[in-house]
């Protein structure tokens, strides 16, 4: 089988495979998600907040699909992302790009001081801590009255333009291409991450801590790395919902929070990034449908929905299509691997 | 000369089974030392304290004269002490290219790297595959390892230790269920070891550990029975007994 | 002092029946049943109509309650945890808070939103005055001398009878005790169904003082696990003490310092799970 002269170096096909280059696919996604501006000038306010949706998702990818971390509480982060953008607003610093990176490095910071507090034990364990962590917080945010406004949530925050010339509209338009291009560059942030060297570790420590451990990886703390990092990026979610929306609740640190968008990431594919915006942006459209046919028990579908899931289609969708896909094309790389 | 690696009374107990009993051993720079002994033995238990997946009930583990006791198992990897698996640990979705590349990128130490490719370093690449053409695992470097045959994860599983260029190599029963032509490959290529590389290789295959050891170990019940050169080892009444007489071939 | 104590200890003899079936799923059979609290309400609310709407005795509610909760934790785990056995801890995520949303939706839609209230009979109204100052509730009473007369039911059954050791082999190795011939899957499957229907008997018991209502399954999800967790699994004790522990600190805390009530419960927990962060599922880690 094997040709007998070998030539010296590897092929450039193995270069391209690991530097996982643009796909054409890819690229069409952006395009056509920037093309909704044009062409659905009336779902904009919605789509706006798929993107937020879809960025809290990528989040949890990152942590779920890539490292293989599981949290029932990823929530806590998005919420103090909200807060933090919200009390600066409120307090009259309205720039919405610095709230951005200020309630990224909060809710990072936060992150980073309970990773240490979460990422040992096992999946159940982990589950439970993170939960209870996500607990202890909106029980805080909720005692904390005179800061956060208690049930009734931050009143009066005013946002300022994006860079002091795009004023926040009644149509969301700029709101859309504002959450859109934040989703973007973080996208791009987290494909860097992926497939570079310690994305690699990351996948490789979802795949087999131990055996990542006997390879000299402190296991331990890339995952406080990626962790931090996830909960920076949630943030920035909760922030972009804040300054979009000119409001935030007590309802950004609630456990359906987390949940869906656990949901939300298994929908689409684990592991794919992709498949994490493409499904919470199903969930979203789902979650309105839903409202508008039964306004009070939707609920129960959503409730519905996760079970099904569950049981039939482990994978996701875009899982289940990539997997189609290079069945198809086989020998063409999958942007990345899905999960099991 | 300081041992490569020494074992000082090692002992190991699992509430009252002692598995590991007052071990002391010590390999020399370069020296291919065989671990032998019936099943249940505790050679696999020795792997496990040597690397850190365990620890210690009592006694100390020195490697290249430093003590590596307390160490933390990616510490004591990063010192330069690498194992195989007797089960696999491999990594079910990761291919063999990436999986080779991620233990080189960690033995270079620039698996922290978060901001640039993977291909930024051409050498490490090069390195990659020549490792896996030399395992014969290049024509099957993109295939995710799960759907590999057994016996090609079993070759990845020896190279992902090799990746590390180790100084001490802990290769537990390496040719467990591989085709007769694959370990006679594999063992090949481990003979073609850089000399100055100490293993430890624990095997059942008698011809196999005895062609390839310069010393041999026998471990019996947790205890060393008796340890000298291969011809020794062979002539020997007790270990004719216990090891070589309860397996039928010998 | 004296009558928080006495509270606590009723709350958490509740909590107890509530949910050592919980410690089973979890801890022994590794299944990661968040949806505890659904079959729990269940047991509630079936107690509630019967008793409010159809003039059911109170006491002839409590089997109701139990077979109820019971028949719906056979139907589940025959039709969907079975498949959910194998499969990794997220699908089991997913499968049970999906069901617990839907479940909470469906006791909205049939039921209601508010907190139920129930009359109880008269024989449980009254005070039982002990000295100067210090009065029991008949009827925190009675939950005290109910549960602690199952504990020890569960105590006897699980070390007297031919099911109990049966359990007690699988709770140590499951694999051993199917090798021996045991039939692990039925008596997990039967070992749940108790396990649901003794969750529906303390909703049923304590529906005022567990202000049952439709999002009770989450409200107490975090009560249940921190039971199990601190309580650990394959005794009866732990869970026992655990649940007791729970239930003073829960009722002291609302009482003494109700600013930061829930606060201290979750901040035990997390606590407590950072100490013994392995130790606490039995065990066996979820793969
Ligand atoms: N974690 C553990 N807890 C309790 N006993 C253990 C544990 N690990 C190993 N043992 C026991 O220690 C003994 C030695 O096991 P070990 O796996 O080291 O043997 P081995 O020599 O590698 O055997 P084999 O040739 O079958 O691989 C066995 O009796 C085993 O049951
Ligand atoms: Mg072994």
């Amino acid at each position: 089988m094997i040709v007998e002269a070998k030539s010296a170096a590897p092929p450039t096909e193995d270069e391209r495979r690991l530097r996982a280059p643009w796909r054409s696919v890819e690229i069409a996604f952006w395009v056509l998600a920037a093309a909704a501006y044009l062409l659905l000038p009336h779902q904009l306010p919605l789509l706006a907040q798929a993107a937020i949706g879809g960025l809290f998702a990528l989040s949890v990818d990152l942590l779920l699909g890539i490292a293989g971390v599981m949290s029932l509480g990823h929530a806590a982060f998005f919420g103090i992302g909200g807060y933090v953008a919200g009390l600066l607003a409120q307090s009259g610093w309205g720039e919405p790009l610095s709230g951005l990176v200020a309630a990224g490095l909060v809710a990072g910071g936060c992150g980073f001081l309970s990773s240490f507090l979460v990422l040992r034990g096992s999946d159940l364990t982990r589950l439970m801590v993170t939960l209870g962590i996500s607990l202890l917080v909106m029980e805080a945010a909720n005692r904390m009255t005179w800061l956060t406004g208690g049930s009734d949530g931050l009143q009066g925050i005013d946002v300022w333009p994006i860079f002091g010339v795009w004023e926040f509209d009644l149509y969301g338009r700029t709101a859309y291409v504002y959450a859109l291009g934040v989703l973007f560059a973080c996208f791009l942030l987290v494909r860097r991450v992926v497939h570079s060297p310690f994305g690699l570790t990351l996948r490789g420590i979802k795949g087999n801590p131990r055996r990542m451990s006997a390879l000299g990886t402190p296991v331990g703390r890339r995952l406080v790395g990626v962790y931090t990092l996830a909960a920076a990026l949630a943030g920035i979610a909760g922030a972009l919902l804040t300054q979009t929306t000119q409001f935030v609740s007590l309802d950004v640190f609630g456990f359906d929070k987390s949940s869906e968008a656990l949901l939300a990431v298994v929908l689409g594919g684990a592991g794919t990034l992709y498949g994490a915006i493409v499904g919470a942006l199903m969930l979203m459209e789902l979650e309105t449908l839903l409202a508008r046919i039964t306004p009070e028990y939707w609920q129960f579908w959503i409730g519905i929905a996760f079970m099904a899931q569950a049981l039939y289609a482990r994978g996701g969708i875009l899982g289940f299509t990539v997997r189609l896909w290079t069945r198809l094309r086989r020998g063409v790389a999958a942007p990345s691997r899905t999960a099991p | 000369m300081t041992p490569a690696l020494e074992m000082r009374r090692l002992t190991k107990s699992f509430g009252g089974l002692v598995v590991t009993n007052n071990v002391s051993l010590s390999l020399a720079p370069g020296e291919r030392h065989a671990l032998i002994g019936p099943n249940g033995a505790g050679k696999t238990t020795l792997v496990n304290l040597l690397t850190g997946v365990l620890a210690p009930s009592s006694g100390e583990i020195l490697l290249h004269g430093e003590h590596i006791t307390e160490k933390r198992p990616y510490l004591r990897a990063r010192l330069g002490l690498a194992r195989t698996f007797q089960v696999n640990q491999l990594f079910p979705l990761l291919t063999p290219l990436e999986a080779v590349v991620m233990a080189i990128l960690q033995r270079r130490g620039i698996a922290t790297r978060w901001w640039s490719g993977l291909t930024r370093d051409r050498a490490v690449l090069d390195e990659a595959w020549a490792l896996l053409e030399r395992l014969g695992l290049g024509d099957c470097r993109h295939e995710p390892t799960r759907e590999l045959p057994y016996g090609r994860q079993r070759l990845l599983e020896i190279a992902l230790a090799l990746a590390l260029q180790p100084r001490v190599l802990l290769l537990d029963e390496p040719a467990a269920g591989v085709s007769e032509t694959e370990g006679r490959d594999l063992f090949t290529t481990l003979a073609a070891l850089p000399p100055e590389v100490t293993v430890l290789l624990i095997d059942h295959d008698m011809d196999l550990v005895f062609r390839f050891a310069e010393r041999i170990t026998v471990l019996v019940g947790g205890a060393v029975l008796v340890q000298g050169p291969p011809q020794q080892i062979a002539a020997d009444p007790r270990v004719r007994e216990v090891y070589l007489g309860a397996e039928s071939h010998g | 002092m004296l009558t928080v104590l006495f509270d606590g200890i009723a709350t958490g003899a509740l909590l107890f029946l509530s949910s050592v079936g919980l410690s089973v799923t979890l801890g022994v059979m590794n299944f990661v049943n968040l949806a505890h609290g659904v079959f729990a309400m269940t047991g509630g609310y079936v107690a509630v109509v019967l008793l409010n709407r159809w003039g059911v005795p109170f006491l002839a509610t409590l089997p109701a309650a139990f077979a109820a909760s019971a028949g719906l934790g056979v139907v589940v785990e025959r039709l969907f945890y079975r498949k959910l056995y194998d499969a990794g801890a997220l699908e089991q995520v997913l499968f049970t808070t999906g069901l617990v949303f839907a479940a909470m939706a469906a006791a909205a839609f049939l039921m209601g939103s508010q907190h139920q209230i129930i009359q109880l009979p008269a024989f449980l109204a009254g005070q039982f005055h002990l000295f100067k100052g210090f009065d029991l509730g008949v009827y925190r009473l009675f939950l005290i001398v109910f549960c602690g007369c199952v504990a020890l039911a569960l105590q006897l059954v699980l070390s007297r009878t031919r099911f109990g050791s049966r359990l007690r082999a699988a709770v140590d190795n499951a694999t051993v005790a199917n090798a021996l011939g045991i039939n692990v899957g039925r008596l997990f499957a039967v070992t749940f169904a108790v396990g649901c229907g003794l969750a529906g008997l303390g909703a049923a018991l304590g529906v005022e003082i567990l202000n049952l209502d439709p999002s009770f399954p989450l409200k107490f999800l975090v009560y249940f696990l921190i039971v199990v967790a601190a309580g650990g699994t394959g005794t009866i004790s732990g869970p026992l003490l655990a649940s007791l522990v729970l239930g003073i600190c829960d009722v002291a805390g609302k009482y003494y310092v109700p600013d930061i009530g829930a606060f201290i419960i979750y901040g035990v927990m997390v606590a407590m799970l950072i100490w013994r962060p392995h130790g606490l599922f039995g065990r066996r880690a979820v793969r």
